[in-house]
């Protein structure tokens, strides 16, 4: 873990060099890939926590791992940067970071669906086509399922919260008739 | 020089008191022999049947003549005897040489002890006095002071009974005070408890029926039902979009 304004200005250099090359979106996905290995990957984390192994060591490590992912060469040197500043365990603030500020350059943006059962297609669509005229913005979408909303649905887009759920509705009632009372 | 006027003077009374001494016994002795004499020749007429009462005899009478008083026979007088004891001039003279000897040696002596004495009793009636005079006045202050005090006392009795009226009502008149504070206090106390009672009732009733209706609503919404429901929820969310 690394301070949010360390980790916006590391995403905000990497991202100056990625569209130099115009390829944002792939180091993104190869930022996103070691982010996940790096979160998943517990003993990973104990080979660079604290830089107790040696420096050759631990290139090779990471050697091994952006081969696996065929990471570019941009990609690589920030990696490889990062472990010799010993900011590697901020790698997840970084893509973080660094996806926001692609997100925002590509006029793109993620929406995060929640509903009781899976929507059906033409369903998704049209809440992908409203949610883009609503943001302007090209909407990726992620759908879960909560069978606790009862019904309805729940989108999520940024920091706003579209919710028709019944959870919500049964909620509201409770919180108004409590508050009359 | 005192004390040597003194010595030849105790010297004087003590050879005058010896010698008054050996005359009175010498006198004495001298009686009880004239007595038993006389005793004698009374008894010795009485047995020779002679007139003695017509005799006169000059013994026949007790008692003392002034005439056997030895005036002035001294020691060396011609037929003196030590049964006449000193002269009564002899001791005359030594009573007089006593006293002017006193008076000589101690005339100023006693006029100066009793002049110190008067100035001391002078000194003392002063003193008594200032003493009493002080005493006077000190009794004239206390007096006064015990007016006065008796004024204060009677002044701060009034004020002391009229500062416990005043007490006595102020208490009163806490207490009812605080008596009607406290009733409100009840009262605010008992209206409040029934608000709070009232609203927990209330709040319990609306979360039951809330659960009910989710449970109800858990139970009722079917695939049917959530369809109409994101077809409202799009609907909102167009409306939104042309907004």
């Amino acid at each position: 873990m690394i301070p949010g304004a360390l980790a916006r200005r590391y995403a905000r250099a990497l991202i100056e060099l990625a569209s130099e090359k115009r390829i944002e979106d792939k180091v993104l996905g190869e930022l996103e890939v070691f982010a996940q290995v790096w979160h998943e990957s517990a003993d990973l984390k104990q080979v660079f926590a604290g830089r107790r192994f040696p420096s050759d060591l631990r290139a090779k490590v990471l050697d091994q791992i952006l081969r696996r992912i065929m990471a570019s060469d941009l990609t690589r040197k920030f990696i490889e940067h990062l472990d010799r500043k010993g900011r590697i365990d901020g790698v997840e603030d970084i893509h973080r970071s660094y996806k926001r500020m692609v997100d925002d350059k590509l006029g793109r943006v993620d929406a995060e669906v929640t509903s009781p059962s899976p929507l059906g297609m033409a369903e998704t669509a049209q809440l992908k086509q409203n949610l883009e005229k609503l943001t302007g913005k090209q909407v990726t979408l992620k759908q879960s399922v909560d069978p606790a909303i009862i019904g309805g649905v729940i989108t999520r887009v940024g920091h706003l919260v579209y919710d028709g759920s019944i959870r919500s509705f049964l909620e509201e009632a409770r919180s108004s008739l409590i508050n009359e009372s | 020089m005192r004390t040597l006027l003194a010595i030849p003077l105790a010297l004087t009374l003590v050879s005058t008191a010896a010698r008054a001494h050996d005359h009175e016994k010498a006198q004495k002795q001298a009686v009880a022999e004239h007595l038993a004499q006389a005793i004698h020749e009374h008894e010795t007429a009485l047995g020779e049947g002679a007139h003695g009462e017509a005799t006169g005899d000059e013994h026949g009478h007790g008692g003392h003549d002034i005439s056997q008083i030895n005036w002035v026979r001294w020691y060396w007088s011609e037929g003196y005897t030590k049964k006449e004891g000193a002269p009564f001039v002899a001791m005359v003279f030594n009573f007089l040489v006593l006293v002017l000897l006193l008076y000589f040696a101690a005339r100023k002596s006693v006029a100066r002890f009793l002049k110190d004495r008067r100035d001391r009793l002078m000194e003392n009636i002063d003193e008594a006095s200032r003493v009493k005079k002080e005493a006077e006045e000190s009794h004239k202050h206390y007096a006064e002071r015990l007016s006065m005090m008796k004024q204060e006392e009677q002044q701060i009795r009034d004020e002391l009974l009229k500062a416990a009226v005043r007490d006595k009502d102020r208490v009163l008149a806490d207490a009812g005070s605080r008596a009607e504070k406290m009733r409100a206090e009840a009262r605010r106390l008992v209206d409040q408890e029934q608000a709070e009672a009232s609203s927990r009732l209330r709040r319990e009733a609306a979360i039951a029926a809330v659960d009910v209706a989710r449970e109800v609503l858990t139970k009722k919404i079917g695939p049917g039902e959530q369809r109409k429901l994101v077809d409202h929820y799009l609907g909102q969310l167009g409306g939104q979009v042309k907004a």
